[in-house]
């Protein structure tokens, strides 16, 4: 059997076939249905990424304000002990001449 | 476009779902003859069918009107039908005892060099697309567009979004592999 004969033979007879354009019984009904439900769950779905994403700011904004709190925190230690430093500094001459003015 | 057609869009783009019933009844047909060309089970077609509307209907906002609608939904519909034909693979061993019984008399008969075999073709259409299953979904693709809706390769690259030359390498490899399968179905009938 040629296998060239055959291929052409069968696209041949796929080709002259007509399209089959038969519609199942009120098949747009099922798909209204379908739509209609989309909608509704739409509605729902705003709602729903609304509230994530205001869930998703309300972390973000946590986060920001954990980090400042955590510089603030560690850049004001830093100058307490600045501070010091440069108290114990100015006054270490005074205390070197044993508080004598 | 037809002002039908631009009509309905705005008004379900508007809120007026309704309309979009309008649009499933003029294309529901086309769709169904598009989508029973990639796949032989009923039900597998009218879930494909409802796939497409569904998928048009949330998508319409990014139809521009810039072409026909019917075009941008044959665009959706072969895009989804072989999205469809990748989430479902096929068992892709191919058995001479699956072929029916009037499909083997076909064989039968072409093999004999009779003339009848010309008379029936539904037997020959039934045949490959038994052979087309066992073929990859982009092969499967290619080969329903470009040798059986006779497409060009501009069209397929429009339709399913591949580029030309990806489209030529895929008519290709999908002949050869066809060819592979007819080339078998051949040597085990002779078993």
């Amino acid at each position: 059997m040629n296998v060239d004969d055959l291929e052409k033979r069968l696209f041949k007879a796929a080709r002259t076939a007509p399209m089959n354009e038969t519609v199942p019984y009120a098949f747009e009904k099922r798909i209204m249905g379908r739509v209609n439900e989309l909608v509704r769950q739409d509605g729902l779905t705003y709602w729903a990424a609304g509230l994530w994403r205001a869930a998703v700011s309300g972390v973000f904004i946590m986060l920001v304000c954990g980090v400042l709190t955590m510089v603030s925190i560690s850049a004001g230690s830093e100058t307490q002990s600045l501070a010091a430093d440069l108290e114990e500094t100015v006054f270490a001459a005074f205390d070197a001449s044993g508080g004598a003015w | 476009m037809e002002a039908s057609d631009a009509e309905c869009i705005d008004a379900v783009l508007n809120g007026d779902t309704s309309r979009f019933e309008e649009l499933v009844i003029k294309y529901q047909p086309r769709v169904f003859g598009t989508v029973r060309r990639y796949s032989r089970r009923e039900s597998e077609v009218e879930d494909i069918v409802q796939e497409v509307f569904i998928k048009a209907f949330r998508k319409l906002d990014s139809f521009r009107g810039d072409a026909p609608f019917e075009h941008w939904l044959m665009r959706l519909t072969v895009r989804t039908c072989y999205d469809f034909l990748r989430a479902h693979k096929r068992d892709r061993e191919m058995f001479i005892s699956d072929l029916a019984e009037s499909e083997s008399d076909w064989l039968d008969r072409f093999d004999a060099g009779d003339d009848r075999a010309e008379e029936s073709l539904a037997d020959a259409r039934e045949l490959i697309y038994y052979v087309l299953e066992k073929l990859p979904a982009s092969y499967k693709m290619v080969i329903v567009l470009m040798e059986i809706e006779g497409r060009t390769v501009k069209e397929i690259s429009e339709l399913t979004g591949w580029s030309v030359s990806l489209v030529k390498v895929r008519a290709h490899r999908a002949r050869k592999e066809l060819r592979k399968h007819l080339e078998r179905l051949i040597k085990d009938r002779k078993l």
